[in-house]
């Protein structure tokens, strides 16, 4: 069982780039990672690198654990980087015919990217448009006889931030659906060959 | 009403539902590239009709104090932000319309995969 999880854990771990095991080696958080990933992790990188690159103290405590804001957001971002490689190792015959993996782990990855990327950039898309959406909503109360700056803008606002949640949910969600769907799929295929 | 005969195809393992995969996947495989293009195309498209009609409106006087388009652009700065921002989008579409076909193509290729090998595998059995 135990022989099992390691397996398990070596094969995903192998699938990462080494920048990113690094990364997690140097950091050393043991309340994310457990003793035995870390273990797997030592064999990786030596097999990799020849030699274990300097670790950081272990961290136990989860307050200890403190990342910075922009930290935070670049790992966010690259959270679903875990798949850069197929997996499985290909032998002569044994591959698919209809499709090259790397492709689809290619095509997961840029999908996760964008749909990622899709929240920033909707929301400075959104507020490029305040001027545009101010004017048609103050065209509206152009025969009004008080002064509806606030209400023009409260109303513009909000228009500006239904939109943005909507293209974000509209983008978000189907890549990320689509990109899990592809993923399982290439699995499903691994699985029903001989 | 009498059932309709199943046709088959000539080929038993590579059947006609796969070869109609194959070539929508295919399809959806070219229609990525040829999205990706258009959003170029549609993007410059963009620019010079922009340019077209800002240079119209500095002939008649509408945008007053200004010479001419680059003028324009490095006077008023909202119309450059607002015209890199529409071009930006377009070709941000079509890089989402191009992966999700590119994706549809790939996830088609690998439904005939399986279904082929799990064809494979009942003709084993």
């Amino acid at each position: 069982m135990a022989n099992n999880l390691r397996t398990q854990i070596y094969k995903n771990f192998n699938s990462y780039d080494t920048e990113s095991l690094i990364e997690i080696w140097e950091v050393n958080n043991r309340t994310e990672w457990s003793d035995t990933t870390f273990e797997v992790l030592a064999e990786i990188l030596q097999e990799r690198l020849d030699s274990l690159p300097p670790q950081g103290e272990a961290i136990y405590d989860k307050n200890e654990f403190q990342e910075s804001f922009f930290t935070k957001v670049k790992r966010w971002f690259s959270t679903d980087d875990d798949m850069v490689s197929y997996s499985h190792p290909l032998q002569e015959g044994n591959g698919p015919a209809f499709y090259d993996p790397q492709e689809v782990v290619n095509i997961y990855r840029w999908m996760n990217k964008i749909a990622k990327a899709m929240i920033p950039i909707s929301i400075v898309l959104g507020l490029s448009y305040i001027p545009q959406t101010a004017t048609i909503v103050r065209s509206y109360f152009i025969n009004s006889y008080q002064d509806m700056t606030i209400i023009v803008w409260f109303i513009t606002l909000i228009i500006i931030a239904i939109g943005t949640v909507l293209q974000v949910v509209f983008t978000y969600y189907p890549l990320k659906a689509l990109a899990y769907i592809l993923k399982i799929l290439m699995e499903v295929e691994h699985n029903s060959r001989k | 009403m009498p059932k309709r005969k199943r046709k088959v195809s000539s080929d038993d393992f590579y059947k006609r539902k796969h070869k109609r995969l194959d070539t929508i996947a295919l399809i959806a495989k070219i229609l990525a590239w040829l999205v990706l293009l258009v959003s170029f195309l549609a993007a410059i498209g963009e620019f010079i009709q922009t340019k077209n009609f800002l240079e119209f409106e500095i002939m008649n006087g509408v945008l007053g104090g200004t010479a001419d388009f680059s003028d324009l652009m490095s006077q008023r700065p909202i119309f450059s932000i607002s015209l890199f921002v529409e071009m930006f989008n377009t070709i941000l579409n079509g890089v989402i319309y191009a992966v999700v076909l590119k994706a549809i193509s790939l996830a088609l290729y690998m439904l005939i995969e399986i279904d082929l090998n799990y064809s494979l595998m009942n003709e084993g059995e």
